[in-house]
């Protein structure tokens, strides 16, 4: 599906009062993706005027580790409502049923979405995407709205090898890559020979046993030892 | 949208327009006549416009069925929703013959306009 450029011109017009829109985006499945942008968008909406855009139609788990039953106002187009100071939408804003789709019309429902959303003005805008670098990956760079993309890793060799194609797709693409996150680590030892094999900025957020019993709580998620390591993604993006 | 085809209308002097309006997209067409009409007045414009409406079509990708289904019979919560993002209707809707979500939208999706010339 073809992109018309007054298509394209009203999306640019919804996002010109967003400062910076992160994706965090891995291609491998269950590395913690959804963990880091909830976790991220709850630390940076502390200092920062923030949204986070759950743009998984198949999975959506961010409502899930923030506890909440998101929902929208319509005021020309859709408003996405507030959580913990956070602009929230997810495809669960509109139904909690499950909704497969395929390929054109996944690209159409992201377009549709990126038309009607109005985000208004943000310092950040993270994008919890999906796992593969398949339509969502090709759509968000198709855009070319300045996406800086932060990625997400397990110390794990399958993980690993996604990385790496994901890396030589984006850098092909000249797309922005803001760093690796190695998540879920046990031992930094673990990712000492991975690190040596990429150059680009990483930093590594230890697995947190206890977190599981802290998703959908806001209050526990935020004395998390996860939270406090996520802090550490601050740094990358200033 | 209203604003949208007064633009077309304002731009292609003398020429008609034909708006075709996918069902899913759940437009009022009413609430889009009243809408141009006073757009037009406010701007002094005058325009001759048509509102056609596109059915919708579905093909499934399962058993092959194509059919029409009746967006009456879906609540009107699941019709706004399909209204915002007319790919949820996979959440809504169903092969009438094998119950498969896994269907192609062939038409009703979207808007699009022609522009003709006028007949007067």
């Amino acid at each position: 599906m073809k992109l018309k450029s007054p298509e394209l011109e009203l999306i640019r017009k919804r996002f010109k009062n967003v400062k910076k829109i992160i994706a965090v985006s891995g291609a491998k499945g269950g590395v913690g993706k959804s963990t880091v942008s909830s976790l991220l968008s709850l630390k940076l909406s502390e200092k920062n005027v923030v949204g986070l855009f759950d743009l998984d139609f198949f999975n959506p788990s961010c409502h899930v580790i923030l506890g909440i039953k998101p929902t929208f106002k319509e005021e020309k187009g859709i408003v996405p409502s507030k959580y913990f100071g956070i602009k929230f939408f997810s495809i669960v804003s509109l139904t909690q049923k499950p909704l497969a789709l395929r390929g054109e019309d996944l690209t159409r429902a992201l377009f549709e979405l990126f038309k009607t959303i109005r985000w208004g003005h943000l310092d950040y805008l993270i994008i919890d995407c999906p796992p593969g670098l398949s339509n969502v990956f090709l759509d968000l760079l198709r855009l070319r709205l300045n996406i800086s993309f932060l990625l997400v890793s397990t110390p794990s060799l399958l993980s690993f090898s996604s990385l790496l194609r994901q890396i030589e797709l984006l850098q092909k693409r000249e797309a922005k890559i803001i760093g690796i996150i190695w998540n879920m680590v046990r031992k930094d030892e673990e990712i000492a020979c991975y690190r040596k094999k990429i150059n680009i900025n990483s930093i590594i957020i230890h697995f947190d046993p206890e977190f599981d019993r802290k998703i959908g709580n806001v209050s526990s998620i935020k004395s998390s030892k996860l939270y406090q390591e996520i802090g550490k993604i601050e740094d990358f993006l200033n | 949208m209203a604003e949208e085809i007064i633009e077309y209308s304002y731009q292609n002097p003398g020429k008609k327009i034909i708006v075709w309006i996918g069902e899913l997209q759940q437009i009022d067409v009413g609430l889009l006549q009243i809408a141009i009409k006073e757009i037009a007045k406010v701007k002094k414009i005058k325009i001759d416009y048509e509102i056609k409406t596109e059915n919708v079509e579905l093909e499934c990708l399962t058993c092959g069925k194509r059919w029409s289904p009746n967006l009456e019979n879906l609540s009107e919560k699941e019709k706004e929703v399909i209204h915002f993002l007319p790919e949820t209707c996979h959440a809504f809707l169903s092969c009438p013959n094998c119950g498969s979500s896994d269907f192609r939208i062939i038409k009703g999706r979207g808007i699009r306009i022609e522009v003709k010339k006028s007949r007067a």
